[in-house]
């Protein structure tokens, strides 16, 4: 379980983060500009939040009052980039093997081979970035991000640079790839499509407080969401 | 046919030996500077990249100040390994590293800054640590702009000849090296003598250029 509760402060606002997530598929969902990747970002260990505490499964990851502030490779989380950051030196096996690292018995466990096969990228294997389409691109990255086994995966608008049509088989993969490794997501989009994925979806919460000063919050209180056919949604209605 | 050959061979030990540790402290600096805030950075950048513009006699004359018997380095040197560097081959090594650094910095310093830093951060949270992201994602990024830096610091060692000859003389088979030998060939009216080292100076230098251009076109085009 992830367990985030911090701020961040940005030049022209701060960002809140307050919520939980287990076994599902969290969306934090806000126009753009709104800090959502910041948010992503802090969690990665890419930027680090002013005060507070991220913690995963258990370990602290970061503490403003106790100095704790492990680094992004000590993290165990993937991240899938917006515009994918692939190895551009390198060829599409080197870049999803990058974080792999090789069991000392072949226990039937991931590898190479049997992610590309799965996310359908095995004949692109001696091809570097620059060759690939977007969809593909993103599949390079998905398969890269799950190789580094991780316990959480991040994602930043994975499915926006994507024509439509792709956009719905790469959207239930995504939903395929959850349901089978049982991992977490925090998904950031700021479209009404990709954010349907999600279990659990924040809206970016703006307000603007007696000081002038913007605040910006993703804040989960199960309490007062709205329970909608299975899935609980809060609509992303505050900021329009 | 001796004094022809020996020139040869210590200007490409002094150029070799002055182009790694150019390379090595350049991209040390360069790296050190697009990445960490000191204050005064751009006085610092001014300094180190100064013995770029200044005329070489006037680089090896503050050489000599610095290294001499009586010069703080050369104190030091002397007190701790017993070791004078004024005309000998480490003169001449350090005079070629201190002409050539600028070269490595600058062209090393414009491939770093244009380093993805997307790619550095996906590297760290696939699992890398900071010598892994260096050493497998950034210095292969930058690549085209070492190499640069590597061929220009090699290139400028080896032509280099006005500080060379304040802080390491023109020592047959000791410091003289082939604009040295070629000087004082002419010098002393003998310019036959020049003539075989001048003609495999210019063929060597023609070959790495085209290479480097070639090289260089060939960088662009793959690279988008």
């Amino acid at each position: 379980m992830l367990e985030v509760h911090f701020i961040k402060k940005l030049p022209e606002f701060t960002v809140s983060a307050e919520f939980s997530v287990n076994e599902e598929i969290l969306v934090l969902s806000g126009p753009s500009g709104s800090g959502k990747t910041t948010v992503l970002d802090c969690l990665a260990g890419i930027q680090n939040p002013d005060s507070g505490v991220i913690s995963l499964n258990g370990k602290t990851l970061f503490s403003s009052s106790s100095g704790i502030n492990i680094h992004p490779s000590k993290r165990n989380m993937g991240y899938i980039f917006q515009d994918y950051a692939l190895f551009q030196h390198l060829n599409i096996k080197d870049n999803i093997s990058y974080g792999w690292h090789k069991p000392k018995k072949d226990q039937g466990e991931l590898s190479p081979d049997k992610i590309s096969a799965l996310l359908k990228i095995d004949h692109l294997m001696e091809r570097y970035p620059d060759q690939l389409s977007g969809g593909e691109k993103q599949r390079v990255a998905m398969a890269r991000g799950l190789l580094s086994t991780p316990s959480l995966l991040l994602l930043d608008e994975p499915l926006s640079a994507l024509d439509k049509s792709l956009r719905h088989s790469l959207r239930a993969e995504l939903e395929q790839i959850h349901h089978n490794w049982k991992l977490p997501f925090v998904l950031v989009t700021h479209c009404n499509m990709e954010a349907r994925l999600g279990n659990v979806i924040l809206a970016a919460d703006k307000t603007v407080n007696d000081r002038g000063k913007t605040l910006v919050s993703f804040q989960r209180n199960d309490n007062i969401l709205e329970s909608l056919g299975g899935k609980t949604l809060r609509l992303a209605s505050s900021l329009n | 046919m001796d004094n022809f050959i020996e020139p040869i061979l210590i200007s490409l030990k002094i150029a070799s030996l002055a182009t790694i540790l150019a390379f090595v402290i350049g991209t040390a600096c360069a790296r050190l500077m697009t990445r960490v805030n000191i204050p005064c950075k751009e006085a610092i950048e001014t300094l180190l990249t100064l013995p770029m513009v200044l005329p070489p006699t006037v680089v090896g004359f503050g050489l000599l100040l610095l290294l001499g018997r009586n010069g703080p380095i050369g104190k030091v040197l002397a007190a701790i390994f017993n070791m004078q560097v004024v005309f000998t081959l480490w003169g001449a090594v350090i005079a070629a590293v201190v002409v050539a650094f600028p070269l490595v910095y600058i062209n090393v310093r414009a491939g770093l800054e244009k380093v993805d830093v997307n790619q550095e951060r996906a590297a760290r949270t696939l699992g890398a640590g900071e010598l892994k992201v260096f050493f497998t994602i950034t210095l292969p990024l930058a690549w085209p702009g070492l190499v640069s830096g590597i061929v220009l610091a090699f290139t400028r060692s080896l032509g280099e000849f006005g500080a060379t000859l304040m802080v390491a003389g023109s020592i047959p088979g000791q410091t003289q090296t082939i604009p040295m030998a070629v000087y004082f060939s002419v010098m002393n009216g003998e310019t036959q003598e020049a003539m075989p080292l001048v003609t495999c100076v210019i063929v060597f230098s023609f070959f790495l250029l085209f290479w480097f251009n070639w090289w260089s076109r060939k960088m662009i085009s793959t690279r988008r």
